[in-house]
């Protein structure tokens, strides 16, 4: 600013009463701000230096517009713990944080992002759960809200899920029940959570009877996906997180597909700037249809439809009885292979060569593309018995996703069980998968 | 009515349909005094055998062949060769609704327009089951005319994708289960066999057949043309659609200059500088190899359903359940060389017996001799 600059706003004598008037006026969307910067005592330089090191690592953002929660950000990038601590400075005035973790993440990432944080001015304390999905459990639950409750956390504690799906539903889940809603910032350190997981403020546990069956709808105050956690990730579990990318790119069609069947024949997940493509085209795609159905309510369309492949994967993992032998996304990889197939056979898709693509993408990754490439001994009985205890049932007809081409999907309320198990049983009768070819 | 039979000289009647107890063919007109044995005949219908790829149907057909007549010591006697296969492959329960219902891309509904009532049972007549008795016959005429005519088909294109104008192999194609004679190709067309497969649903596919060793001269013109009568017999194989000559459908978009076939001598015989008439003038062969292409529909019967009525005139819905063959074409490839041969040897003994000989009338020998003749007498004077 130029020194003579005359600024009418700021007229000798009237300052105090023009701000304040002004403050009112622009306070709230001040609030809206993501992060803040003190600049009172600091020189221009040391707030520039703050800015950048906010920022530096954010290659892109997606904000997040729900109605009755506050809006949010999915921020991108590398090296953002410094975003984070500004972040969770603007979240928690007292700058406490306590994160929630597992043991595998703390091993590998905790004590880092602890001391970055410290060096950042925010306090933090930890919990540490057992990795996996029987974490995910009333019992884990109720030790977790017990110890937050012993920590003495207050409404200006926020809360890091620093972790996969598993921490961030968990974590979730806690910061929405405990105190009526704590402060909730999700970190995703595997791919599946930062593609999927993690955007759309889903929480919640599983119980014995069935699958995220008590939970909450609860916005985070931000992600972070942070793509150097994948660093660590052991290869199935990127495997894992990768079905749900082709599940995507599908449903989403245009240049997200066009970009993926580019990539047939080359490794997705091997190429970091490639992968990093596609979590950015993923995350586009979730939050924009997140924004425009965040509850769930389209019954044939929005949310309902990143359900491609689930009927099938949720069978098949009950079908496992959750023991882990399958992952979600080896279920959901052979359940798109299956819905494709149920598209192809009811007439609502009609080019086979998208049956073709799809393997392709999935095979190159070595994930599962019939039901006989799975540790798994099932009939088509047994799969269609589990259709019906699906918790996206409406009433006893089962409802499937199917494709009519990419970037279209459709919800069909009944889907004959003849085709289901025609499509069952040559799946299984297949004499052409993986180990005969 | 009579509709049976094909062929003037070298006559093939067909009789039989897909699950009755056999079928089989008689062969009249056949040349006396030619090696003949049911080994002779088998290994043909081996080829065309359903289960031969894993993209065919699995379905369990034995095809062995039984010569009842006609052959005597080994030798072809010059009286009907009658030849039967057993059908030991007629599971009744096959047969579900398919007495009461027109499946669409099937014969059904024309049996009941022409006939008003059918044997219903795996489309019956219509049903290419019949195709072995075609291929049987086809390997007689094989022996009619001789090791020096080669006739070898090749599956060249399913759905999109089609062979390489470059790359192809037409010995590998005999010995691939595809009949694909672009090796490159035949992943991508497995792996769109397979899901076409597994989506329940069919293709279509393109084969031709290539004739070399035939001399010019057979056929006739009008009313007998040679490519008139190859075109008949494959047409009348199931499924087909569309048969081309050479160039084909292309010529249209050929202006006179580049369709005609520059003709030169060399060593005093006829030769072609090109093959856009795919061997055939006025509908006469021309020496040159004859080059048949034709378009095999996608199997009609297949697991998606599709809207069709009943005999009553209710509305319904018809698919196939279990195994179902995504692309009949490939089966249509021996079937197809069989037709032709049986074209050939038809129109060879035609041309015997109307010009006395089994080859072509144009020599130009003498003046090949002569000139030779000419260069040695040169090349002592010197
Ligand atoms: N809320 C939603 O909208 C939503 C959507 C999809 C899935 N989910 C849930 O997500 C869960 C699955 O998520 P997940 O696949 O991430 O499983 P997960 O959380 O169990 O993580 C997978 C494994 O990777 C380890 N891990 C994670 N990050 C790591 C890292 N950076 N380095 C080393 N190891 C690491 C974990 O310890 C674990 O062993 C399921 O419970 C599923 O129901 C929720
Ligand atoms: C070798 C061969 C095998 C065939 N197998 C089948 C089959 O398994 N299922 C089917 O629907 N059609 C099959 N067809 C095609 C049908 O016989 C044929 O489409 C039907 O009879 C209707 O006759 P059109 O297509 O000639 O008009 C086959 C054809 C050939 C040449």
């Amino acid at each position: 600013m130029k020194k003579d600059a005359v600024r009418p706003l700021l007229e000798y004598g009237k300052e105090y009463e023009t701000l304040s008037s002004l403050l009112e006026v622009r306070e709230s969307a001040f609030l809206e701000a993501d992060f803040i910067i003190e600049s009172d005592t600091d020189g221009e330089q040391a707030v520039a230096r703050s800015i950048s090191k906010i920022v530096s690592g954010i290659m892109t953002s997606f904000r997040l517009c729900i109605p009755g929660a506050s809006e949010h950000c999915v921020f991108v990038g590398n090296a953002l713990t410094g975003a984070l601590a500004a972040k969770i400075a603007r979240m928690s005035r007292t700058r406490r944080s306590v994160i929630i973790t597992d043991q595998n993440v703390a091993s590998t990432c905790l004590n880092a992002l602890i001391q970055q944080l410290q060096h950042h001015g925010i306090s933090s304390q930890n919990i540490i759960v057992s990795p996996g999905e029987s974490s995910k459990s009333i019992e884990v639950y109720s030790s977790v809200v017990k110890t937050l409750a012993e920590l003495g956390v207050d409404r200006d504690t926020c809360i890091v899920g620093l972790g996969g799906g598993v921490v961030g539903d968990l974590a979730g889940f806690a910061s929405a029940t405990m105190l009526r809603g704590l402060p909730f910032i999700q970190v995703p350190t595997s791919l599946l959570s930062m593609v999927d997981s993690s955007v759309g403020g889903k929480t919640g546990v599983n119980l014995v009877e069935s699958k995220n069956l008590l939970g909450a709808f609860y916005s985070p105050g931000a992600v972070f996906v942070d793509i150097d956690y994948l660093s660590t990730l052991p290869v199935r579990e990127l495997q894992n997180g990768y079905a749900e990318i082709v599940k995507s790119g599908l449903l989403a069609g245009g240049d997200f597909w066009t970009w993926m069947t580019e990539h047939i024949g080359k490794s997705i997940l091997q190429e970091p700037e490639i992968l990093k493509k596609a979590i950015l085209f993923s995350l586009q795609y979730k939050t924009n249809v997140v924004v425009n159905d965040p509850f769930e309510r389209d019954r044939h369309g929005g949310r309902m439809l990143l359900n491609l492949g689930h009927t099938f994967a949720h069978a098949i993992e009950a079908e496992t009885h959750y023991d882990g032998s399958v992952l979600h996304g080896e279920a959901v990889s052979v359940g798109l292979m299956l819905a494709l197939q149920v598209s192809l056979q009811t007439g609502v898709c009609s080019q086979p060569g998208l049956l073709v693509d799809v393997e392709n993408l999935l095979k190159k990754e070595n994930l599962p593309t019939s039901l006989r490439e799975l540790p798994l001994r099932t009939s088509s009985h047994a799969l269609i018995g589990r259709f019906k205890n699906d918790k996206k049932k409406s009433g006893d007809a089962v409802r499937f996703v199917l494709m009519r081409r990419p970037g279209h999907a459709v919800v069909i309320d009944e889907v004959s069980q003849k085709i289901l198990r025609s499509v069952i049983e040559l799946d299984l009768a297949d004499p052409l998968s993986n180990s005969e070819r | 009515m009579s509709h049976n039979t094909f062929g003037h000289l070298f006559r093939v009647t067909t009789w039989g349909e897909s699950h009755g107890p056999a079928i089989g063919c008689i062969v009249d007109g056949c040349p006396p005094g030619l090696a003949m044995s049911a080994e002779v005949i088998q290994p043909w219908l081996n080829k065309r055998r359903p289960g031969q790829s894993r993209y065919t149907s699995q379905r369990k057909e034995l095809d062995h062949v039984e010569i009842l007549s006609g052959v005597f010591e080994g030798s072809t006697t010059g009286t009907p060769i009658a030849l039967v296969v057993q059908n030991s492959d007629q599971r009744s329960k096959d047969y579900g609704n398919l007495a009461s219902t027109y499946r669409p891309g099937h014969a059904d509904i024309t049996y009941d327009m022409k006939y008003g009532f059918r044997d219903f049972r795996g489309g019956g007549r219509s049903s290419a089951r019949e195709t072995a008795a075609r291929v049987a016959a086809g390997a007689i005429a094989r022996t009619v005319l001789g090791d020096s005519i080669r006739i070898q088909g090749a599956l060249i294109q399913i759905g999109d994708l089609r062979v390489s104008h470059t790359e192809q192999d037409w010995d590998a194609a005999g010995s691939n289960s595809l009949f694909c004679p672009d090796k490159a190709l035949v992943p991508r067309w497995e792996e769109l066999l397979d899901a076409t497969r597994r989506a329940g649903s069919s293709i279509g596919a393109i084969g031709e057949v290539r004739v070399t060793g035939a001399p010019g001269g057979w056929g006739a013109p009008l009313y007998g043309k040679l490519d008139g009568d190859i075109a008949a017999a494959i047409i009348s194989i199931n499924a087909v659609k569309g048969v081309e000559f050479g160039d084909g459908f292309k010529v249209a978009q050929l202006t006179g200059f580049e369709n005609a076939d520059a003709i030169y001598l060399e060593n005093g015989e006829v030769r072609f500088r090109s093959n856009h008439a795919g061997g055939i003038l006025g509908g006469i062969s021309t020496g040159s190899d004859i080059i048949v292409r034709f378009a095999v529909k996608p199997t009609s019967s297949i697991l998606i359903p599709t809207s069709s009525i009943k005999k009553t005139g209710d509305p319904t819905n018809v698919s196939t359940t279990g195994r179902h063959d995504p692309c009949v074409g490939i089966r249509a490839i021996p079937v197809a060389e069989a037709m032709i041969a049986c074209v050939l040897a038809d129109h060879k003994l035609r041309h015997r017996a109307q010009s006395g000989h089994g080859e072509s009338l144009l020599s130009f020998q003498n003046l090949f001799e002569q000139e030779t003749n000419n260069e040695q007498y040169r090349a002592e004077g010197t």
